[in-house]
């Protein structure tokens, strides 16, 4: 039996923030990715007698967004910026994983958890994801070369990581 | 060129994501998620993570930057009661997306003068928080679900109805709501919050006597007390009350306008409009002055953006004066004071500043001079002369004796100044400007751990501290110190205060850390003071506004 309008409203409503995440992760950029979404999203609408659990709505956009993300890539001039189509299916389990996981959640961890960095991590963190600084422009910031930033960037997302999944699993243990 | 070797999968992912990565690192990216599961849950954790990053800082910097604040955009924005930080950009967004799904999948007409047959929808919830408890005929209801004219009980947590005309109703539980129309309700018991955009103005709410609250394009609240008493605060815009008479003909009553309150009894039928009390919230995170109600409703925000040609940057304490106007400091910008009048636009820049100091609190001397403290760079209190901050009490203030935090300020009823070290855990008793030594040290005049914010009110000083699992207002002149609303903790670490204001015998303190402002009673009893969508992110110095303009 087909899904309802409601399933589909909630599922956009909670869903948006880890299907972009998804969208991005195979194609990275924003405003493709943004693109991408509501074209996913209005096309459910038009096939909603066509999904017939809440499971299948959040299968059927991720693939129908990995369709789209695919043919934007190909129109795109099929820039290099690709995973192998073998690994995106492999990872298709590990995003099926998460799909109980409110984004909401996690940003409250994620504040928690971005106090506890040092100023220096939590600054390279906010420069990459509030001010979207990347590449040169994120190694200037900080007077580094590109290589070296992204090194501490990644030390500063590790932590923040690790600190994010131990605070999940004191919530599910207390 | 050298390519990295090795590098570590979040090194990888970051770059993928960004679209720098080189051919060797997505080859060595792909080889890793192809080989390890464990990589590959590391992978999409990383992937959900940054987005919610980048939705959550993007959000508080553009917030930061702009002179629009996030909660009064045209947007409707849905708030959510666990985090506010959410980023509310990311969340309209969710909204254009659902509401555009929701009114292509409705066939109903958004003609708010059709009258629509009971089974239309004429709304949707749009959100619930986590501990939201419907009950009755509204019991089974779902986030996203289409609702037809009829009641929503709400017994607890709080709720968001969007009508069809795009009106938005923010429901407080307990609560008791009828949908009469695609842009009407009812409310029975309970409060509510509305935001109605240009497009949905005549959103009307009805009230138990029959009494109407129609919008003219606002922000209202409409709180029903148990005695009879309808509360309708308009917080932008304006508001037109309709009651009809014994001969069933309406009665127009006066508009209601932003910073007013109206009284309607439901029993004598008197309409009484109030001029209120406001306090103001320095947010240093967000560069913004915020504006709440003596109950703590969000009021917008009063300062933000850019002020005398600079952007308001951590704004902190404010001050006062008898004719109204008010003193903020600026910890950056130079460190400038300015005047502000009623309405947060800036009448002068008082001092320009200087970058070696940081103002943090404010208070206004018996000379009408300008006082701060600078307790972070310099550690002392400096006086505003001809537009430039001079030392009024140095840091080293008295042989061997220095400054080493100096977080509050003011003077009490005899003109001496009072200042609250909170490293030192003392309050400190200074000369005043019209004595024969001004800034001389007089002496201690309390001993409590980490005292800050200042208050004299008429001969009482007190000061906020926070002793050992501890945390409110002490009286420390006239008598012995004592507690005068003290919260006691045992199971956690104190509020960190930041900012007071007196309320009715009650503290409204601001607690930077855990970004709340919260109300401790004389019993010591602990409420949240602030709701509505503010989007506190570092609430410091607090200012109680007397009201700005008379009743109608």
């Amino acid at each position: 039996m087909p899904i309802d309008h409601d399933i589909l409203v909630q599922t956009l409503l909670r869903d948006r923030t880890k299907l972009l995440a998804y969208i991005l992760a195979i194609l990275p950029d924003e405003h493709v990715a943004e693109d991408i979404l509501q074209e996913v999203s209005l096309a459910a609408v038009r096939k909603l007698d066509e999904i017939d659990s809440a499971e299948h709505l959040l299968l059927w956009l991720r693939r129908a967004a990995r369709f789209e993300a695919l043919a934007q890539h190909r129109k795109r001039g099929n820039s290099p910026h690709m995973l192998d189509a073998q690994v995106l299916d492999a990872l298709e389990s590990h995003w099926k994983r998460y799909d109980a996981e409110r984004a909401v959640d996690w940003a409250d961890t994620l504040r928690h958890c971005l106090s506890k960095l040092t100023p220096y991590a939590r600054k390279l963190i906010e420069l990459r994801f509030a001010q979207g600084l990347t590449g040169e422009a994120l190694a200037s910031a900080i007077n580094r070369k590109p290589q070296a930033a992204y090194i501490a960037l990644s030390r500063a997302r590790r932590a923040l990581s690790d600190c994010l999944r131990r605070e999940h699993s004191r919530d599910a243990t207390s | 060129m050298t390519e990295p070797v090795n590098m570590t999968l979040e090194y990888l992912v970051d770059r993928h994501l960004d679209g720098q990565s080189t051919p060797a690192e997505r080859d060595q990216l792909n080889a890793m998620l192809h080989d390890d599961s464990a990589a590959r849950d590391q992978f999409v954790r990383f992937c959900i993570e940054g987005r919610v990053l980048r939705e959550s800082l993007s959000a508080a910097a553009t917030a930061q930057r702009s002179k629009l604040n996030l909660d009064m955009d045209t947007t409707p924005t849905l708030r959510r009661s666990r985090s506010v930080w959410y980023s509310a950009a990311a969340i309209a967004a969710a909204m254009i997306i659902a509401v555009t799904a929701w009114l292509l999948l409705d066939a109903g007409s958004k003609d708010s003068n059709v009258k629509p047959a009971p089974t239309t929808a004429v709304a949707m919830l749009s959100d619930a928080s986590a501990d939201a408890v419907f009950a009755g005929r509204s019991a089974t209801v779902r986030l996203g679900q289409e609702l037809p004219i009829g009641p929503i009980q709400l017994t607890a947590g709080t709720s968001q109805v969007m009508f069809k005309s795009g009106a938005v109703v923010d429901l407080i539980g307990p609560c008791s709501f009828e949908l009469i129309g695609p842009n009407q309700g009812r409310l029975l018991a309970g409060r509510l919050e509305a935001y109605v955009r240009e497009e949905a103005a005549g959103f009307s709410v009805e009230l138990p006597d029959g009494s109407r609250v129609v919008d003219l394009g606002t922000r209202f609240s409409i709180v029903l007390t148990g005695d009879g008493i309808a509360e309708v605060r308009v917080v932008e815009g304006a508001v037109a009350l309709h009651r009809e008479s014994s001969g069933r003909s309406a009665i127009n009553l006066p508009q209601v306008k932003a910073g007013q309150l109206a009284r309607l009894s439901m029993n004598s039928r008197q309409v009484e409009i109030l001029a209120l009390s406001r306090v103001l919230v320095s947010d240093s995170e967000t560069g913004r002055v915020m504006a709440f109600g003596e109950d703590g409703m969000y009021c917008g925000a009063f300062v933000e953006g850019d002020l005398a040609g600079r952007p308001l940057s951590k704004p902190g304490g404010m001050a006062q004066r008898t004719d109204g106007m008010i003193y903020l400091a600026e910890a950056e910008s130079n460190g400038r004071i300015l005047l502000l009048n009623s309405q947060g636009r800036v009448a002068e820049v008082v001092c320009a500043g200087d970058p070696q100091i940081k103002p943090d609190a404010v208070a206004i001397g018996p000379d009408d001079r300008v006082y701060f403290t600078d307790a972070f760079d310099s550690q002392q209190v400096y006086r505003v002369e001809d537009g430039a901050a001079r030392v009024f009490i140095p840091k080293t203030y008295a042989p061997s004796q220095k400054l080493e935090l100096p977080r509050g300020l003011a003077f009490d009823a005899s003109g001496a100044l009072l200042v609250s070290d909170r490293e030192r855990s003392m309050v400190l008793k200074f000369e005043g400007p019209q004595s024969t030594q001004p800034g001389r040290f007089v002496g201690i005049v309390a001993r409590l751990n980490k005292p800050q914010g200042l208050v004299v009110d008429h001969d009482r000083v007190l000061v906020t501290a926070n002793p050992s699992r501890q945390t409110g207002l002490w009286l420390i002149s006239p008598g012995p110190v004592r507690p005068a609303a003290v919260y006691t903790d045992s199971s956690s670490s104190p509020f960190l205060i930041d900012g007071i204001v007196l309320i009715d015998g009650s503290a409204v303190i601001s607690d930077w850390r855990s970004r709340r402002l919260i109300r401790i009673d004389p019993n010591g009893q602990i409420s949240d003071f602030a709701h509505g969508g503010h989007g506190l992110e570092g609430p410091t110095h607090l200012l109680r506004l007397d009201p700005i303009s008379k009743s109608d």
